[in-house]
């Protein structure tokens, strides 16, 4: 019964993961619009010798780190407190969830296009800023794009994070809440003392979350920005696509591809590590 | 002093509502702006409501673009991803949660490992092996690798090893096959997590971006979200109220789907993102 599904899985999953390795090895070019295709031609370490030396790859790792910081901060932030704020015994907290959770439901390019509609310069947010008699920004030019780029990224995302840290903190037994309160505790002591040491393990989950989800940042970007203004927003999964489906480098893309799985894996590696160390105990 | 306190709280609680439905407007504004902009000019002041709906960009963009065969070819994809995938992978998941054999978990772990792999890094041979196919263009090429699911098997493990093996067991002395315990008894008990990953599917697939724009170049071929991204960047870019209008009908699908079966969805992601602690 095992057997259909692990056929399609040795076909489409586990071979393309061993050929990616392998064809990291190889050059190999297309055609214009890929029409036509070169043989992959065994090439050895060439190409990871290019990634280190190349500028833009540099740049796009630099992108893409600075992405995951921010983005992980804002968005465990947010999505922390409105997590916290729907757990203090809020009426008609499944509305709240559902609105917080559509953007999940939404295509991310999509949103991209409608982000750079928003954030235009003669956009909707900059006709508010106008309206409050405060100065235009530029926030699609080459100073914010990154940075708006994030907030777009949250914006689909933190809804996501509050299910999911809201599901953790309802878990938290009520006992001990009223324990704390008759010994006279206040609300922000329980949350320090009790909430957030137990809540520990799903809040550790949803960081790793994010950063998976910083990580794969593409289809927003392609929407908002399309990398740019120049190449200001230009992440590890824009220049994969960029080099191996527009100047058609296919095998050197694919070697950028080794070094984002390779990035994955260490982030799955020490989240097993963290969590296989902490253990929840009510 | 007792007024003085169940007046702090009433004051506390305003807050926190306050602060909630403020994000909740932050959240619901860029589709409500799409509306907006999608059913009126688009000129130099914006208004909260429209001040003279009209549908024009609506019927504009099914003759001024391909729309109408993305959004065949994204139904007829995503479509037969969500249909094909829940038997596809509750077929392995029953063994897997089930059965009593060697390697069952190696398998299990096996399958799952997939989650982990970005897929911008595995794009490029899997664009290999379907230029090999000679499924460059064909729908076939995002229906086949769509329906082998890990977060399907994962869930439906999860919901299969729920089921009492005392059913399974009585049916088994009655003389039932596996696979006609499987179709008879377990498919008809996962209903409800079958409809899950369906409907999962259904928003994962429809959503879905650099693979499909990878495979489909050809433009009568687009899926839907591919279309609109690459007219944004092309001939239609700056005519925001077409824009608004296409993303409208982009995203409308899903989030009937979502609204539909949010319960199920919610509960289906808070057990697949939860599971890296319980094991």
């Amino acid at each position: 019964m095992c057997l259909p599904y692990l056929i399609g899985f040795t076909i489409f999953e586990l071979y393309p993961m061993i050929d990616a390795l392998i064809l990291s090895f190889h050059s190999w070019s297309g055609g214009i619009g890929g029409a036509a295709f070169l043989e992959p031609k065994f090439v050895g370490l060439e190409n990871y010798a290019r990634i280190i030396t190349d500028e833009l790859f540099i740049l796009s790792l630099k992108n893409t780190i600075i992405i995951m910081i921010t983005f992980v901060l804002i968005s465990t932030l947010i999505s922390l407190i409105i997590a916290l704020l729907l757990d203090q015994k809020i009426k008609h907290v499944d509305i709240f969830t559902t609105i917080y959770f559509i953007p999940y439901a939404t295509a991310p390019v999509i949103m991209g296009v409608v982000m750079r509609v928003i954030f235009n310069r003669g956009g909707v947010i900059n006709w508010i800023l106008k309206w409050m008699g405060l100065p235009i920004v530029d926030w699609l030019g080459p100073n914010l794009a990154l940075f708006t780029v994030v907030l777009a990224m949250v914006w689909n995302y933190f809804g996501y994070c509050v299910v999911i840290l809201l599901a953790g903190l309802q878990a938290i037994p009520s006992v001990l809440y009223e324990a704390a309160s008759i010994d006279g505790a206040g609300k922000i002591t329980q949350i320090r003392r009790i909430t957030l040491p137990l809540l520990k393990p799903i809040l550790i989950v949803t960081l790793f979350l994010e950063t998976i989800y910083a990580l794969r940042a593409y289809d927003i970007i392609y929407g908002m920005t399309g990398g740019g203004p120049g190449f200001q927003t230009l992440t590890l999964p824009y220049y994969i696509y960029w080099k191996g489906f527009e100047s058609w480098e296919l095998g050197y893309a694919d070697a950028i591809g080794v070094i984002l799985f390779l990035i994955a894996l260490t982030i799955a590696f020490i989240q097993r590590k963290i969590i296989g160390t902490t253990t929840i105990e009510y | 002093m007792q007024l003085m306190k169940i007046y702090k709280m009433n004051f506390s609680r305003i807050i926190i509502y306050i602060i909630l439905i403020i994000f909740a407007l932050i959240t619901i504004f860029p589709l409500y702006h799409m509306i907006i902009v999608s059913l009126g000019g688009y000129g130099f002041s914006f208004s909260l409501i429209p001040l003279n709906p009209r549908i024009d960009e609506y019927l504009h963009i099914f003759v001024a673009t391909e729309m109408k065969n993305w959004l065949i070819n994204t139904f007829i994809y995503a479509g037969s991803v969500s249909i094909f995938t829940v038997f596809l992978d509750s077929l392995i998941a029953y063994p897997l949660a089930k059965g009593d054999f060697k390697g069952r978990n190696f398998i299990f772990l096996l399958v799952i490992s997939y989650l982990m792999i970005p897929e911008q890094a595995v794009i490029i041979p899997l664009f290999k092996l379907m230029g090999k196919l000679g499924l460059i263009n064909n729908l076939l090429a995002l229906i086949l690798p769509g329906i082998i699911s890990p977060t399907g098997v994962f869930l439906m493990r999860q919901y299969m090893l729920n089921v009492p093996s005392d059913i399974l067991d009585s049916a088994r002395i009655d003389g039932s096959s596996e696979v006609g315990i499987y179709w008879r008894i377990m498919l008809p008990l996962c209903k409800p997590a079958l409809l899950t990953v369906s409907a999962l599917k259904f928003i994962m697939h429809w959503n879905m971006f650099l693979y499909p724009l990878v495979i489909l170049r050809k433009s009568i071929m687009f899926t839907v979200p591919v279309g609109i991204a690459t007219i944004s960047w092309g001939m239609f870019g700056a005519n925001w109220n077409l824009m608004s209008a296409a993303c409208i009908i982009s995203v409308l699908p899903t989030i009937l789907v979502f609204l539909f079966f949010q319960k199920q969805i919610q509960a289906g992601i808070i057990l697949r993102e939860r599971a890296g602690i319980k094991r």
